[in-house]
């Protein structure tokens, strides 16, 4: 229940805020997997000097990783607004302006870019599932279909971030905190 | 319903320029254009709504299932670890006191630092950031003209997307279908030319008085506590700079070593990059868990970027071809009677234009591909194996999209200087100072372009 006397444009900033702090989770969740991929690899070249083995898991392995990794990771770029843009024209409009392009550019691109992809991502990870999907390599590693299911996420998480930054630029909340990336200024 | 047909293409690619500048993120314009005209095509029945599942598989072949790309975060983050050890401050101090007498030291000076930084971060953000934050203050009040300041920065930082390892470059690879170890090589020279070039300029800027005096730049700048020498310089000091160079410098030479001479693929090299970069920023007493995680977090975004215009790209691509896309180029191309060279000299200029608005990503993924059916019956120089051909030709087109980041009014670069040097740096004069850069790029492009064997030379003598 929201206190008595919020406004709904504050309801709409404080639920545009939990999506971007899911985000927020699932970026880190694919973030750290810079290290265990980095690991992943490193073992997998140590361990073939040492040992003769077969690397067509791990390098399976890595390419899950991988995948889990940049589909854990666009949502939250968009809500830190890291996705490149070309603007030569837009530093000289208004934040009105700005703002109105930005709700166009939601319903008549990305969301429809989106939807389109996580329908299809559905019928392609239900196929898979359906048939318990493995690696096409008889040495190779199972549970594809869990791996694939990641482009759900990538989506639909894609698709939270987008609503969310619709119901911010409907409340007038700015845009979303910037995480503190920078590491020059510590010392 | 064919003039439908063969407009269609046109209109789509039209739209997609148009709506690039509304400066709403360009890999949901890719996609979102791709969608939309997906469906004008369902209405005129060239296009199926069951075909926007096979983009689907497209981008888990292309993106997901692919080995070569794995090496894009892995080089990312590499570079991101090595830059918050503090290579940059280690260098530019070693480099002042080494250059301090030479006409356009200073600026000689930023562009050897660009190019060992591209070498070993290779992120041209954080390098034309890192550059602007160091030198952009020194190089001012060593009376260097603002323009020029900004200009030597912008260029020279942006060598990191040209000298291996180099994240353009193992997409390129991945789009021609050659070895990525070969256009590394291949990129070695050119890029080396190229910061000649920029040093050479500064040098001349110097000697004409044009720039700093040699050694003003030193005696004004603040000294450092302690026993100084005669130029304010603390005793031993490059000691300790040398001591914290030589370990990135010999990391990246194993690191592209082990590419060269096929010990490691690219993925496996960047890994070990990865545990070089961690020993590195550990000897220089800066590994800092918290960093670690920032560099994890910041080459997150960067992947999130990419991969997102991946995903993009693959869809509009996709759509374009169904659309008849690609019959619709190689019509108008064949209608002009295009061959050999014209075709090769149209794709460098289409190229060098897109290149003043997009950047090299979209580019890659969506300008070259068209231009590949055409490649097909080019034969330039009898004799010459198709892999060296490509190879040549994707370094041509690096040369070509470096020139992207700086070119007015649309170059990565010159934002990230603009944003990091604040409003002492006038958007105009950094458009004015990056003109002789864009200029020295084309020479060097001309050059490559009539003399392959500066590209081919090396892996030919290494790889084959």
């Amino acid at each position: 229940m929201a206190p008595p006397g919020v406004a709904p444009a504050g309801r709409m900033a404080r639920a545009a805020r939990a999506v971007e702090r899911v985000n927020m989770w699932i970026a880190r969740s694919g973030a750290i997997l810079f290290v265990a991929l980095s690991l992943l690899v490193i073992v997998d070249v140590v361990g073939r000097q040492i040992f003769i083995i077969s690397s067509i898991r791990s390098q399976e392995l890595e390419w899950y990783l991988h995948t889990v990794m940049f589909c854990c990771l666009v949502a939250a770029t968009y809500d830190q607004d890291r996705h490149v843009r070309v603007d030569i024209f837009r530093v000289h409009w208004s934040d009105k302006t700005r703002d109105r392009v930005e709700v166009a550019g939601i319903f008549l691109l990305l969301l429809p870019f989106a939807t389109v992809m996580l329908i299809h991502s559905w019928g392609f990870v239900s196929q898979s599932f359906t048939t318990g999907e493995t690696s096409s390599s008889s040495q190779g590693l199972p549970y594809k279909f869990l791996i694939k299911s990641f482009l759900l996420l990538a989506f639909g998480s894609l698709i939270a971030s987008a609503v969310a930054r619709l119901m911010r630029l409907l409340a007038g909340a700015g845009e979303a905190p910037r995480w503190d990336l920078n590491i020059w200024d510590e010392e | 319903m064919t003039w439908a047909m063969d407009l269609l293409p046109l209109l789509m690619f039209v739209t997609l320029f148009l709506l690039i500048f509304s400066g709403f993120p360009v890999a949901f314009v890719l996609g979102g254009v791709g969608v939309i005209f997906g469906f004008v095509g369902m209405g005129f029945g060239f296009f199926s709504w069951i075909e926007f599942f096979a983009t689907v598989t497209r981008i888990w072949g292309g993106v997901a299932e692919n080995l070569t790309l794995i090496a894009i975060p892995l080089f990312i983050f590499m570079g991101s670890i090595l830059d918050s050890s503090g290579v940059a401050n280690d260098l530019l101090l070693l480099l002042k006191r080494l250059l301090r007498r030479m006409p356009g030291g200073l600026g000689i000076a930023v562009v050897v630092m660009g190019t060992v930084l591209a070498a070993t971060t290779g992120i041209v953000g954080a390098s034309v950031t890192l550059m602007t934050l160091l030198a952009y203050p020194v190089l001012v009040r060593s009376h260097y003209p603002s323009s020029v300041a900004g200009g030597v920065i912008a260029a020279s930082g942006t060598l990191g997307i040209l000298l291996p390892p180099s994240v353009m470059l193992i997409v390129l690879a991945n789009t021609f279908a050659i070895p990525v170890g070969n256009l590394f090589l291949g990129a070695v020279l050119p890029g080396l030319l190229l910061s000649l070039a920029y040093a050479l300029f500064m040098m001349l800027l110097g000697l004409m008085g044009k720039v700093g005096r040699p050694g003003a730049s030193v005696s004004s700048a603040p000294s450092f506590p302690g026993d100084n020498d005669e130029d304010g310089f603390p005793r031993g000091l490059w000691l300790v700079v040398l001591r914290g160079l030589v370990a990135p410098v010999v990391l990246i030479a194993f690191v592209l070593g082990s590419i060269f001479t096929g010990v490691a693929t690219p993925t496996e090299a960047a890994g070990m990059g990865v545990l070089g970069a961690v020993l590195v920023a550990l000897v220089n007493g800066k590994l800092r868990v918290a960093a670690v995680w920032k560099s994890c977090l910041s080459s997150g975004l960067i992947c999130g970027m990419i991969f997102m215009i991946f995903m993009g790209a693959a869809v509009f691509s996709y759509v374009f071809r169904s659309l008849g896309g690609d019959d619709a180029v190689a019509d108008v191309v064949q209608s002009f009677g295009l061959e050999g060279w014209h075709i090769i000299v149209l794709m460098m200029i289409v190229v060098f234009i897109m290149g003043c608005f997009l950047d090299w990503i979209e580019i890659t993924l969506i300008i070259v591909p068209i231009f590949m059916p055409l490649l097909a019956g080019v034969d330039l120089f009898p004799g010459m194996d198709q892999t060296s051909f490509l190879v040549w030709l994707a370094i041509c087109l690096s040369v070509n999209l470096q020139t992207s980041f700086i070119t007015p009014p649309f170059g990565f670069s010159l934002f990230f200087v603009r944003g990091a040097a604040g409003p002492s740096l006038a958007t105009a004069a950094i458009y004015r100072g990056i003109i002789p850069f864009v200029v020295l790029q084309l020479l060097v492009l001309a050059l490559v372009l009539m003399v392959p064997e500066m590209v081919l030379w090396l892996p030919d003598k290494y790889l084959n």
